[in-house]
């Protein structure tokens, strides 16, 4: 198996784009992504697009030849990934396993969802088709629905308080303020969010992910070839993995045994465990999501996640900062683009480059994109 | 209600899956009492478009007392974890219960 390194990165602002097609986004992403690399896009060998439910939210379907038509990538494969919000997570796993097998030197991933062209109720029901449509979305759950009978199971059982899930709130979009490409730079009080309109409870809004346009993509290259390129980053993990779809099939629903599974091969193939990540994004897509994802990838003890973000264990300057992009939760949350935008934010940190929430001490990051409320999650461990 | 038993380890289900937790895909159907207790809840204050017109509701993860769980609608006063709960109806394949004690 072959070391594989991201290369270049782009990305759009992830926010509400009327003028912006599905199109518009991905190809501007990528063509940074193209110029950060210096890369021609006749060089590209294959690509693997990211995306959710452009058939549903824009209709266009076959969207990865699209893509890449438009990015003039003209013969190399490409092929699109639906792994609902894990969608480009899913894509990059496979583009690394197409260079660490030794098929390809220079892959390009991306990820784009266009989101904010429906109305809400509709919206609502394009990612609830993420669930198990047979079963609970039929008895009305939505994913906010799904993921506050979790906080609720997880409230009841380890003494977790709507405090705890509002920290994560509180301290995201603290961080997002600081990203000029983020969806909503809004800082928050933790009053303000305990008092946010109920969506579904223990949920307000403000536990509740951003519905975003946006596109993000990254390079990647046999890292023996690195060498070619300005800062490259090296992937030291990366696995995905999965679970059932139905929450009422889950033995536990306060623990994802995918992030887990996930999370364990990928320590062990970059060699390291949870006390050597310096930073991480998580998949906050709802405030619950990221305390379960800090205990899952072994960040600290089952039931502390809580107690230790509202102690600031997970801020910007904290011991272990996490989603210092502001997550999904301020950056934004455009379904098929989060798994790559949170590798791209992780290089900027690698990089020294994050700007006004850049950390001192960032040579090791780890990314976690969860898919549903479970179904899949794809972690990546990356190092300079 | 009905149930379907895996023939191979005897887990219980609401719809039989196409593989039981076991690998096995054989089960036999046997009526339920329809009782059971909340693993956990939530009331939607929004919904997808099939579902607004009920808002607000709340749905519940019941757990049976043959071991099964479905997620369902919860009809009457609202409900928490823990609660005993029984079967109030079926409509389109949607399982509305209901707390035990009313």
């Amino acid at each position: 198996m072959r070391s594989v390194s991201i290369v270049g990165m782009g990305k759009t602002p992830f926010g509400v784009f009327p003028d912006q097609s599905i199109l518009d986004l991905a190809v501007a992403a990528g063509r940074k992504c193209l110029k950060d690399s210096n890369v021609a896009p006749s060089q590209v060998e294959a690509f693997y697009l990211g995306n959710f439910a452009g058939p549903s939210f824009v209709g266009q379907n076959h969207l990865a030849p699209y893509v890449a038509a438009g990015l003039g990538l003209h013969e190399a494969p490409a092929t699109r990934f639906e792994a609902a919000c894990a969608s480009s997570g899913a894509a990059f796993f496979h583009a690394w396993m197409a260079i660490a097998g030794g098929m390809y030197d220079l892959v390009l991933v991306a990820g784009v969802e266009k989101m904010t062209s429906q109305p809400l109720a509709r919206i609502t029901e394009i990612l609830a088709s993420a669930g198990d449509l047979g079963g609970e979305v039929k008895a009305g759950a939505t994913f906010p629905a799904l993921f506050a009978m979790i906080a609720r199971r997880y409230m009841h059982e380890f003494g977790a308080t709507r405090e705890h899930l509002a920290a994560v709130a509180v301290k995201n979009h603290a961080n997002g303020a600081k990203n000029p490409d983020a969806h909503l730079r809004k800082i928050i009080t933790l009053e303000q969010a305990l008092a946010g309109r109920p969506i579904a409870d223990p949920l307000t809004i403000y536990d509740c992910s951003l519905v975003s346009d946006g596109a993000a993509a990254v390079l990647l290259a046999a890292t023996e070839r690195a060498g070619e390129f300005r800062k490259p980053i090296r992937v030291l993990g990366v696995a995905q993995a999965s679970d059932r779809l139905a929450l009422a099939d889950k033995a536990d629903i306060t623990t994802f045994p995918a992030v887990r599974a996930a999370a364990r091969q990928a320590y062990a193939m970059a060699g390291a465990g949870p006390s050597d990540i310096d930073i991480a994004e998580l998949h906050d897509c709802f405030t619950i999501a990221e305390i379960i994802a800090m205990e899952d990838l072994g960040f600290v003890p089952r039931g502390e996640g809580g107690p230790a973000t509202a102690a600031g264990f997970s801020a910007l300057h904290g011991e272990k900062p996490i989603n210092t992009s502001g997550g999904l939760k301020s950056k934004g949350h455009p379904v098929g683009a989060t798994g790559v935008g949170q590798l791209c934010d992780l290089v900027l940190q690698l990089r020294c480059e994050a700007g006004e929430r850049q950390v001192p001490r960032a040579n090791v990051g780890l990314a976690q994109n969860l898919g549903g409320s479970g179904a899949t999650c794809v972690v990546t461990i990356l190092g300079r | 209600m009905t149930l379907h038993y895996c023939t191979g380890c005897g887990q219980a289900y609401v719809t039989p899956p196409a593989s039981c937790r076991c690998g096995g895909s054989e089960f036999r159907a046997a009526e339920a009492a329809g009782r059971g207790q909340v693993y956990s809840c939530t009331t939607l204050h929004a919904a997808a478009r099939a579902h607004e017109a009920d808002l607000p509701f709340q749905i519940a993860i019941i757990e049976l007392e043959e071991g099964a769980r479905l997620t369902a609608r919860i009809a009457g006063p609202p409900v928490a974890i823990g609660d005993a709960v029984r079967l109030a109806g079926e409509r389109e394949g949607v399982h509305f219960f209901t707390a035990a004690t009313t």
